[in-house]
């Protein structure tokens, strides 16, 4: 399971149309060559399972510690959009 | 939604910590909607004007909302929800999110509202030029519809 696969099956459209997508658009702006790039490397790496088991394992206690008002915000970028 | 309303203004009324909880951004979206009986074509696409907001209340879990208005179609699009980021906490500049929303508009086309799991992925791209801006993707399907719904994301972020 990778960030691709979720993303494909959440749009309902195949991983594979995506990819092409994100080749095509290097094409036609080869100055954004290197950003795609990093995108195409970071929708195909893995998620682990273990990575996942191991924040599944951690939200009950940030999930008490929000109810005792101990916040302790991130800075993600995926929360802007 | 009014359960979810009512969480929203809890967390609200939480003391805010001395780093920054929350963030409001502006943005433009390109937009793709699966089809509907209102909206023939396989994909409705429209282009956005984007007010999103987003409360970080821990490593992993966020609260976010947005007000969406349609260029094209002229509508006005809403969601509010929850996210687990199940990347690299730490990391700054690139996250991917997984979540659920109670999503809803105004025109009959993408009614009826409803909750919707997704996925949003984003990064930002310069980060010491422009810490503030942020590109992304993010992907939702419809739990009652069974829709699915697309959009390509560019932010602006404002700190509180």
């Amino acid at each position: 399971m990778n960030a691709l696969a979720i993303l494909s099956m959440a749009a309902g459209r195949p991983a594979a149309e995506i990819l092409n997508f994100l080749e095509r658009l290097k094409i036609l702006a080869p100055d954004m060559a290197a950003e795609i790039d990093f995108w195409l490397v970071a929708l195909q790496t893995p998620l682990g399972a273990e990575n996942l088991a191991a924040i599944a394992k951690v939200l009950p206690g940030e999930i008490v510690n929000i109810f005792k008002g101990q916040i302790d915000p991130r800075d993600h970028p995926s929360d802007g959009i | 939604m009014k359960y979810l309303l009512a969480v929203l203004l809890v967390l609200i009324a939480v003391p805010a910590p001395a780093a920054s909880l929350a963030s409001l951004y502006g943005g433009i979206n390109g937009v793709w909607f699966q089809d509907t009986e209102a909206l023939p074509a396989p994909f409705k696409a429209d282009i956005e004007a984007v007010g999103h907001g987003k409360i970080s209340l821990s490593p992993h879990l966020s609260g976010v909302g947005t007000v969406a208005y349609g260029f094209s179609n002229t509508y006005f699009r809403y969601s509010a929800g929850g996210r687990v980021t199940v990347t690299d906490t730490e990391n700054k500049n690139f996250s991917m999110g997984l979540g659920i929303e109670y999503r809803g508009a105004s025109i009959p086309g993408l009614k009826p509202d409803e909750w919707c799991p997704g996925a949003a992925v984003a990064v930002k791209p310069w980060p010491a030029r422009y810490p503030k801006l942020i590109v992304g993707g993010e992907g939702w399907y419809g739990l009652e519809t069974q829709r699915a719904g697309m959009a390509l994301a560019a932010r602006w972020q404002f700190d509180l």
